[in-house]
């Protein structure tokens, strides 16, 4: 895996933890926060700020630590959730929002210093025991609508010299801490005096140690030690310290091993000078949990004193160490004459010795579980008591694999799953039909292959079916920023953020969905005062539902604002052209005026929702994710926008028809009905050219014969099915066609991948008899028609 | 000596345990992962222990650092195994609780590969 693809994933994670973290803070704002609020807040802007460091995003990082500060007095209920704060820390969301999409390449980096200077100070203030903003100390909440940055400014001094913060950052910027390290020595060190019995037992400890080692170990290691040394010697003007290491009982614990630190201690050049083995107790009493040993290395002046400590830096109290600068230069003789001694016994760890242990020991293991501790000849003691019984960690067969309740999978090979999905379901149909064309139709295979198919089927669609919450949740700060940009005021709610649709219609459906609430609250809600005026709330209300209905995706947002005006509509349609002088139009018609292309009804084009493009490009969107939005109004009262989407793009509903010798599939998204006309209800223009007469109304009819070049179709509307559809940029027409032989749905297969991009085309799907069928282009079709005989239909 | 060495890493963050990894099998580690406590105890349990070192980060959903490894020392098979935590924070009263709770060392993050490494040598065996 590439360092990007996981910084990919990385920004993958900042995503949700935003959301969360959104979501946290808004449950604050309405006042439904509990202590697993806070908690998740603080998680996610914690896991972000462990995922910058990582990938040296210092400024973000910066800022995330700030924030997490406070939100950590928050958490430890050292700082009350005062609407004042839940406001600056919405506001510091968004700046840490922005943060991440700046880390990201997506956008400038914001000017966090007014923010970053409020965090601190709060966190300040916290640490000295105060509340985050003074009239926080009262119970009453203040009111929500004062200004916060006014009164951060009021209430913190800005001179105040922030030092914890400067502290943490330091701490921060270097990672190395040094806890538990400077303590009292003075009586703990003793020389290598032992008395004779201590001596048996410490040599038979040794020797045992000894006959396990392996030689080259040792050899290898001696050689190490004196390369060492060498280089020790090399350096000369120096003279290094002594260090003075004792380990406690409990640094045995927890499975710390402290031969391997003193190993470590010998890599960065320590030589062991001396053992204090005083402590030693007879074998009988020798507690194999229990450390006795003392040690005193020397250690080169060219070790960094902050790394050897690091080493034993965990390890905390368990183990005392006491440094002693040397002033005189060491003798090198002195010291390895001291390392014969000692080596020895530190070297059996890597042998073979515990292995064989193990082996010999391996029926015994099961029964009792040793201590893997007393495996590890770490200690002379704990090797010449326990060694030869205690079996080393049981080897187990070991299977990589991952743990998870997540698998994040390449989309393409996702999509190439769905793909061979889709054809195994069409090879399956192939199969039924073939089958009963030989009278097998009711066996039960094939009802059980069928089953699974749709399983198989349903299964694998679900898998791209993502919940259309991670659209929603970024609805609540857009809401917020309009609120500040219009002076309005909105009560957001939202419902059916789990309802679930296809990735890509998800991910797509960001762009209209932004656009509509930036609609909804610059043109539709009213400022305050005008609802007031009107005897309505000051807050308006916004509601963002989403659910799944009949096999589509309902999305809808209702505003209780002013409605889309009518008159003002029709007369800038009528000023920009879009209608005719005198037409006729219906009040849902005039609604739908909105979505013309270039259309802007605001008298001045603000830049929050007046950006030259319009609601039709939010139309055409929706189209493109074959889907479908309308509007409902009612003046005075509101407005509700309804997106109906397909739950995926990769399956699609389809009608059926023939049409002379072909089969066709015309997309359900695009017809409104279908229907066997009167004849009375055809008129014909010139010779070939015809229109409907759809309740007054009258639709060009398009001859599908004519524009895909079948033969034998049906002649006149009377023998034919007409189906009416909805085009882009001719509003509704109609198609001819010969019946409609079927209604399901289809996966669709781009014939431009195979062939080439044909006009009226949109991509071909395999039925279920095997054969190919082309699936329409409504909208490039009709409009090619009408290129074609456009000033003829046009004058219809 | 890393070549068998079987690590259990324990982070809910995917980026994080995507950079662990990378790391670690790069460095001739056997790794598996675990996203929380719960799933680490879970993994545990279904792959019968067969661990040598397990790495945890603190801050997790569902079942904390802490938890994780007091629930570990709580099970005989697992008082030895050694239990680094690798965390952002690097507050004394963290580590000594960290210390209580039977963790045997401390990790600040960002890590560094290096570190990572010879902190995984030194408690592995």
């Amino acid at each position: 895996m590439t360092n990007e693809e996981i910084q990919n994933i990385f920004f993958l994670e900042c995503e949700e933890a935003l959301a969360g973290a959104e979501e946290g803070l808004m449950a604050c704002q309405s006042g439904e926060a509990d202590s697993e609020t806070v908690n998740g807040i603080f998680r996610a802007v914690h896991s972000i700020k462990g995922g910058v460091g990582a990938f040296s995003f210092t400024v973000l990082q910066a800022f995330t630590h700030k924030f997490e500060t406070v939100l950590s007095y928050v958490r430890d209920g050292e700082l009350g959730l005062s609407d004042s704060l839940t406001t600056l820390m919405l506001r510091a969301f968004d700046v840490l929002a922005d943060h991440v999409a700046a880390a990201r390449g997506e956008g400038e980096v914001p000017d966090d210093a007014a923010i970053s200077q409020q965090l601190e100070e709060i966190a300040e203030r916290a640490a000295a025991g105060q509340p985050a903003f003074d009239e926080d100390s009262a119970p009453a909440a203040p009111p929500v609508d004062e200004a916060p940055a006014e009164t951060v400014e009021e209430t913190v001094a800005a001179d105040e010299a922030p030092v914890e913060q400067a502290e943490e950052l330091a701490e921060l910027a270097s990672p190395v801490d040094d806890m538990g390290l400077d303590f009292d020595l003075d009586d703990l060190m003793g020389d290598l005096a032992v008395s004779e019995e201590e001596a048996a037992a410490f040599e038979a400890a040794a020797a045992e140690v000894e006959r396990a080692a392996d030689a080259k170990v040792v050899a290898k290691e001696q050689a190490r030690q004196e390369a060492a040394a060498e280089a020790d010697e090399n350096r000369g003007e120096a003279y290094g310290r002594n260090l003075h290491i004792r380990f406690r009982d409990g640094a045995l614990a927890n499975g710390s091993e402290p031969l391997l630190m003193l190993r470590e201690l010998e890599e960065m050049g320590g030589l062991c000078i001396a053992v204090d083995a005083g402590d030693v107790p007879t074998l009988d009493k020798l507690d194999v949990e229990k450390a006795y040993l003392a040690w005193t290395f020397y250690i080169p002046p060219h070790a960094d004193k902050k790394e050897v400590e690091e080493i034993f830096d965990f390890i905390g109290d368990e183990c005392e160490l006491k440094f002693e600068s040397l002033s005189a230069p060491v003798q090198r003789e002195g010291i390895v004459v001291k390392l014969a001694e000692v080596l020895p016994q530190q070297q059996p760890e890597k042998s073979d010795a515990p292995q064989e242990a193990a082996v010999k020991a391996a029926d015994a293991k099961d029964a009792a579980p040793a201590k893997t501790n007393a495996a590890k000849p770490e200690a002379p003691e704990a090797a010449g008591a326990k060694a030869p019984v205690a079996p080393a960690t049981p080897a187990q067969a070991r299977q990589v694999s991952s743990v998870g309740q997540t698998v994040r999978v390449d989309l393409a090979k996702l999509d190439k799953l769905i793909d061979t999905v889709g054809e195994l379901v069409i090879a399956q149909a192939m199969m039924a039909q073939r089958l009963a064309s030989h009278g097998l139709t009711a066996i039960d295979e094939m009802g059980m292959l069928d089953l699974l198919t749709r399983d198989i089927q349903e299964s694998t669609m679900s898998i791209r079916a993502q919940p259309i919450g991670s659209v929603f949740s970024r609805v609540p700060r857009i809401v917020r920023e309009l609120e500040t940009d219009t002076g309005k005021r909105v009560a957001l709610t939202m419902s059916g953020e789990g309802t679930e649709l296809d990735k890509t219609v998800v991910e797509r459906l960001g762009e209209p969905l932004t656009h509509l609430i930036r609609n909804a609250v610059d043109h539709g809600i009213e400022t305050p005062e005008v609802r007031v005026a009107n005897g309505k709330p000051a807050e308006g209300n916004l509601h963002l539902s989403a659910e799944q209905r009949s096999g589509r995706i309902v999305i809808s947002l209702s505003d209780d604002g002013a409605g889309i005006n009518r008159e003002k509509v029709l007369q800038k349609a009528l000023d920009k052209g879009i209608v005719a002088q005198g037409a006729q139009l219906s009040n849902e018609e005039i609604d739908n005026l909105i979505f013309a292309p270039g259309f802007s009804t605001a008298e001045t084009v603000s830049n929050i929702s007046g950006r030259g493009v319009g609601m039709d490009v939010v139309r055409q969107n929706v189209k493109d994710l074959g889907g479908r939005i309308s509007i409902e109004s009612h003046p005075g009262k509101g407005c509700t926008f309804t997106l109906a989407l397909p739950l995926t793009l990769a399956i699609a509903d389809g009608m059926i028809v023939t049409v002379g010798d072909q089969t066709i599939v015309v997309p359900l998204t695009h017809v409104l009905e279908s229907m066997r006309p009167e004849e009375a209800d055809v008129k014909y223009i010139g010779k070939d050219l015809m229109v409907l007469n759809s309740r007054g109304k009258f639709l060009p009819i398009v001859r599908l014969d004519h524009a895909v070049g079948a033969s034998g179709a049906a002649n006149t509307p009377a023998e034919a099915v007409l189906i009416v559809v909805d085009t882009e940029s001719h509003g509704q027409a109609v198609l001819m066609v010969d019946s409609i032989v079927d209604q399901r749905q289809f996966v669709i297969k781009s014939l431009e991948a195979h062939y080439q991009p044909v006009i009226g085309v949109a991509g071909a799907t395999i039925l279920g008899d095997g054969k190919v069928a082309l699936i329409l282009d409504v909208d490039t079709l009709v409009a090619d028609n009408f290129a074609n005989h456009g000033a003829a239909l046009a004058a219809a | 000596m890393s070549e068998n060495i079987h690590v259990l890493t324990v982070d809910d963050s995917a980026s994080m345990r995507a950079l662990l990894r990378a790391a670690l099998t790069s460095r001739g580690y056997n790794v598996s992962q675990a996203e929380d406590g719960v799933a680490a105890l879970e993994w545990l349990a279904d792959n019968n222990g067969g661990i040598d070192v397990i790495v945890t980060d603190i801050n997790m959903p569902r079942m904390d650092g802490f938890g994780l490894i007091e629930a570990l020392r709580e099970q005989s098979r697992f008082r030895d195994c050694p239990i680094l935590v690798l965390s952002t924070e690097s507050s004394d009263e963290k580590k000594a609780r960290a210390r209580s709770a039977g963790a045997t060392g401390w990790i600040v993050k960002p890590f560094d590969a290096e570190k990572l490494d010879s902190a995984l040598r030194r408690v592995t065996h």
